[in-house]
């Protein structure tokens, strides 16, 4: 592994720009994507001995550094070139299966002629996701993590730069589906949101709560099972507000259509609140 | 499994201290809602240091107890995790210790 900058920690990751649809990339084949092996050590390799550090003396070292220092740094670059482009960053956590890529879908077509909208996907394989948000129209770039369970500030940063997001439009990152490691990873969005979907337990806050404790907004989804479903609402919010008394909540149906003009009015809103930010 | 990553940051970090000198111990503080498994740090930091200045180099972790203070009324608990109640019958409560992620020192020779 590379010490400067753990490069080999990146080596599995591939960033992808996303075709439309499972059939062009059928016909089209691997050329379809910018496959793309990120770049490896080129930068600190140039840097001369004079610029490496002294090897420290012997003895204890005090070191007090946040393990995830680096990762924060990197996020703060990344909101930093968010703030800059009013871009408004979100990062969408959950589980597998919650309905993160069908809420896209429907957020980017019945939104995307009002606000753009571009997406970064993780998944630890396949391009699948992102070929149905390019289906939409939309720039999406996908991130196969590898063995990775989780995004980082890097990843994204690598993602962006493919991505090229326009000025003022919204960003999705859809993380990798799971309810732990997305947690303690800053990527540098405005807010992390939370999906939970009805097919899930309603306690699934208390079982976990990091996740729901960093998340902002929590959009309940599939609500349109409920008729099927033992799931008590009302107890799958109070969990939530027991780990986060704070966070905002939303009942949604991707497919039915109910609660998505919250959501969209939460995006328009959090939209003006990005670009104010900036200007400021 | 997050600890992979983390254990590959701590080599990063002690790595470009140290600057080419062998790091024999590394002490980390981990807290109790820091959302990380001790010994899943350890399994991946053995496998992370090989081949770096830190190969072979003892971990040391000192895991810091979760502490949180009462919104309603100021008190201060313990906070094994995020669903501790005060005393007075609030489960307001704010963590005050115990989410430090940070390496704390390291021995070089």
């Amino acid at each position: 592994m590379c010490t400067t900058c753990g490069c080999s920690d990146a080596a599995g990751v591939l960033v992808r720009r996303a075709a439309a649809g499972r059939r062009a990339a059928a016909e089209q084949g691997e050329r379809q994507f910018d496959y793309r092996r990120l770049a490896q050590h080129a930068t600190h390799e140039e840097a001369g001995p004079e610029e490496r550090p002294q090897p420290a003396a012997g003895g204890t070292v005090p070191v007090e550094q946040e393990i995830l220092a680096k990762n924060s740094m990197l996020a703060e670059r990344n909101r930093d070139g968010f703030g800059q482009r009013h871009i408004l960053a979100l990062n969408l956590v959950s589980s597998p299966g919650s309905g993160k890529t069908t809420l896209l879908e429907r957020t980017i077509r019945d939104l995307g002629h009002e606000l753009p909208i571009a997406v970064i996907g993780g998944d630890q394989a396949t391009a699948n996701d992102m070929q149905r948000i390019a289906a939409t129209g939309c720039k999406a770039v996908q991130i196969n993590t590898g063995t990775g369970c989780h995004l980082d500030a890097d990843m994204v940063a690598r993602g962006l730069r493919e991505l090229a997001p326009s000025s003022g439009s919204i960003v999705m990152i859809e993380n990798v589906g799971n309810l732990v490691c997305p947690a303690l990873f800053d990527l540098g969005e405005r807010a992390k949101v939370a999906l939970l979907s009805v097919t899930e337990g309603e306690d699934k806050p208390l079982k976990y709560p990091h996740m729901f404790r960093a998340a902002r907004l929590l959009l309940i989804t599939k609500t349109d099972l409920l008729p099927y479903l033992d799931f008590d609402i009302d107890r799958c919010i109070a969990c939530a507000r027991q780990v986060n008394r704070d966070i905002e909540v939303i009942r949604l149906s991707a497919k039915q259509g109910d609660g998505l003009n919250l959501w969209y009015d939460w995006l328009r809103t959090e939209n003006v609140r990005a670009g104010a930010g900036a200007a400021a | 499994m997050h600890e992979m990553s983390l254990a590959q940051s701590v080599v990063e970090i002690c790595a470009e201290r140290a600057g080419g000198a062998r790091v024999r111990r590394v002490t980390l503080e981990i807290g109790a809602l820091a959302a990380v498994m001790p010994d899943a740090i350890r399994f991946c930091f053995d496998i992370c240091t090989q081949q770096t200045v830190l190969e072979g180099a003892v971990l040391d972790i000192v895991e810091i107890a979760g502490r949180g203070r009462c919104r309603r009324c100021g008190s201060e608990l313990p906070m094994p995790d995020f669903l501790a109640a005060c005393g007075c019958g609030s489960i307001d409560i704010e963590c005050i210790e115990g989410e430090a992620l940070r390496v704390r020192e390291m021995e070089v020779s």
